[in-house]
């Protein structure tokens, strides 16, 4: 992806904080990151690695509890204190969403129709329903729904989980936002479906010309997607690149383990995974140093004092070490997806 | 081609495909249907529903055919038996217990049909209202809710008629606010559940407006459940009334209700079993079909479940 023109998103030092007894849980720690127009941004993470907490905060979804700081231009407007009147204006019509179960995201009372009918009403009073529920059936073949014409009037329980979610895609895509935010949207379905949505997906937002922020935790969903890949750990970016730079050439240990534990089908047999040993770190207690430090196999004295900063090694290459320099070169065929497997 | 010979058929008629195979009939039904339909199978819940519109078309209407007044007493026909001229038999003032049966009725269902009304909407409001707020309103309102539940209901009603009952209409807004809490429970809890439902999250992350939010997506949710409490809460109200009637604490005569017959009946129970058997019969009729009633609609009522499951 080119980098000229303005971007989209700009989030700049974004941290959301929960109250909690034992203190406030950091969930996000100064997140700063660009999406461009047009351009697909997967964030890849752990549970608890703050990925969808980022996101909720950009639409002001979040309990009112959670505390919020830092910045967030979209399209040179500051979401972060946003009035929540202007900022619901923009959910739905210049931001969508995409959730992760579609079994639950719809309203079972009403027709899948009737729900894609809505989104474009209600940002848009002058559109007749008739008009509405017709670009509703535009919207689902679009989205690959056999029989649109007919589906439309049906409820989401006569829908399969993978129709439901390209239903939801549809719905997401309905007002032709500027910005999709994908949360785990494939988590929820079948292994099969799984790359048939995401192709629909990707179709949409070609479609559209809508940017994307993919959040995911399934590193092998976004390298067909995704231009850029941003890893997060412990609330915090740990890695960013290109998606096909990322996957040739990891930088940071904690991608690297990322990488070395998904299995391969063409790998020896009897060969065991490589997890990451340990757990993420608990986000009301964050170690004082590197996030990753406990669970590292590079990690030096200096990992457990302080926290790394997100420094370029290459051109668009970022990576947050201490240890960069002197990390071994990634020799393990493993890394290289699809590499062969000894 | 221009006339209105046949009419172009479909030129491609497909093969079965895969979106014939799952759920995809000719006509989408709607969801009302689908409810019908579900409810048409409960066979004991059509037995409850026929039962309750027949004893209802007999109660309003019955009173205008019976050639005996329900208050015209007749010393001649003194607690007499069921025979052709009094089908129920007639009290201890000769007053026919069929007109009487009948007219009490009616202000048995009166009470009922009004209590469900007022407790049902009130505790709807109130229940919607601390469950989507939360916080301190949820508090506060399940405090009172609580408070409630912890009185002794029938003690406490008791007192309640002694100063203010003896209408049916005093009795009613009596139960009513006594049984509001019914419904504010089963509402608040759905409120809850739907509220961090992610189609209601989905629904702001659209953009849609928390009124919005509530009439749309969250209150058709619980319509099932509210209409199921109306319902048992009508078969609640008839039974109280009945027992606060029957202490001599409910309906007064010269109003009359079933509770109220059934209280004038307890001096005669060996003498004249039908004087008590009848109201109260018709007590237990009326509240059991009107809880089939209800089991039919919670079970039809449920969007997601679907005909032959």
């Amino acid at each position: 992806m080119t980098t000229n023109g303005n971007p989209v998103l700009r989030v700049e030092d974004l941290s959301v904080a929960f109250k909690t007894k034992h203190g406030y849980a950091e969930a996000v720690r100064g997140l700063s990151y660009d999406v461009m127009p047009g351009e697909s941004v997967a964030i890849v993470g752990e549970s608890g690695s703050g990925k969808s907490v980022n996101a909720l905060a950009l639409l002001g979804l979040l309990p009112r509890t959670a505390r919020i700081t830092g910045s967030a231009l979209f399209e040179g407007e500051e979401l972060i204190g946003m009035d929540p009147d202007t900022l619901r204006k923009i959910r739905g019509r210049r931001i969508s969403m995409i959730f992760q179960d579609p079994m639950t995201a719809f309203n079972p009372v009403f027709t899948i129709g009737n729900q894609i009918a809505e989104i474009i009403t209600i940002h848009d009073s002058s559109v007749s329903d008739n008009e509405a529920t017709k670009r509703a059936t535009d919207l689902l073949d679009l989205v690959g729904i056999p029989h649109p014409e007919r589906r439309v009037h049906q409820y989401p329980h006569e829908y399969s989980g993978g129709m439901r979610q390209r239903a939801m895609i549809a719905m997401a895509i309905a007002n032709s936002p500027t910005l999709l935010i994908a949360d785990e949207p494939t988590t929820a379905l079948d292994v099969t479906i799984q790359a048939q949505v995401m192709e629909t997906l990707a179709a949409a937002q070609e479609e559209t010309g809508a940017a994307m922020v993919l959040i995911t935790h399934d590193l092998g969903l976004v390298a067909g997607v995704a231009d850029r890949v941003q890893v997060m750990y412990g609330g915090r970016i740990f890695e960013r690149a290109e998606t096909r730079e990322l996957f040739y050439n990891p930088i940071n240990p904690y991608t690297r383990g990322l990488i070395q534990s998904i299995p391969r089908l063409n790998e020896e047999r009897g060969v065991r995974l490589n997890p990451i040993p340990g757990n993420p770190p608990s986000i009301i207690r964050m170690p004082k140093g590197c996030a990753f430090s406990s669970r590292c196999e590079f990690r030096t004295q200096v990992c457990m004092d302080q926290p790394a900063e997100l420094e370029p090694v290459t051109d668009g290459h970022w990576s947050r070490c201490h240890n960069t320099a002197t990390l071994p070169p990634v020799d393990d065929p493993r890394l290289i997806p699809g590499g062969a497997g000894r | 081609m221009t006339d209105l010979a046949a009419p172009e058929k479909e030129a491609v008629t497909p093969v079965v495909d895969i979106g014939e195979v799952e759920g995809l009939s000719e006509k989408p039904e709607s969801f009302g249907r689908q409810a019908w339909d579900r409810f048409r199978r409960h066979k004991v819940a059509i037995a409850g529903a026929v039962m309750l519109v027949l004893i209802i078309l007999l109660f309003i209407f019955a009173p205008m055919f019976t050639p005996y007044a329900p208050d015209e007493p007749n010393v001649l026909e003194r607690n007499q038996g069921p025979s052709l001229n009094h089908p129920f038999g007639t009290d201890d003032l000769g007053r026919d217990l069929m007109a009487r049966v009948f007219t009490g009725g009616r202000v048995s269902l009166l009470i009922a049909f009004v209590v469900s009304l007022l407790a049902t909407t009130l505790g709807t409001l109130l229940g919607a209202i601390a469950g989507y707020l939360g916080g301190f309103t949820d508090t506060a309102v399940s405090q009172v809710i609580n408070l409630f539940l912890a009185v002794p209901l029938l003690p406490v009603l008791l007192v309640f008629a002694v100063r203010f009952g003896s209408n049916p209409i005093s009795v009613a807004l009596l139960l009513s606010l006594f049984l509001w809490i019914r419904a504010a429970r089963v509402v608040r809890g759905q409120f809850l559940t739907l509220k961090s439902m992610e189609f209601v999250q989905a629904a702001r992350a659209m953009g849609a407006k928390p009124m919005r939010i509530i009439g749309r997506h969250v209150l058709p949710n619980t319509l099932g459940p509210i209409l199921v409490e109306a319902t048992l809460l009508a078969g609640l109200a008839i039974i109280l009334e009945s027992t606060l009637s029957f202490l001599g604490l409910g309906v007064k005569p010269p109003d009359t209700s079933l509770g109220v017959l059934v209280d004038e009946a307890k001096g005669f129970i060996t003498d004249r079993p039908t004087r008590i058997l009848i109201p109260g019969s018709m007590i237990t009729l009326i509240v059991l079909s009107i809880n089939f009633l209800g089991d039919g609609l919670r079970d039809a009522l449920d969007p997601t479940s679907r005909v032959g499951d």
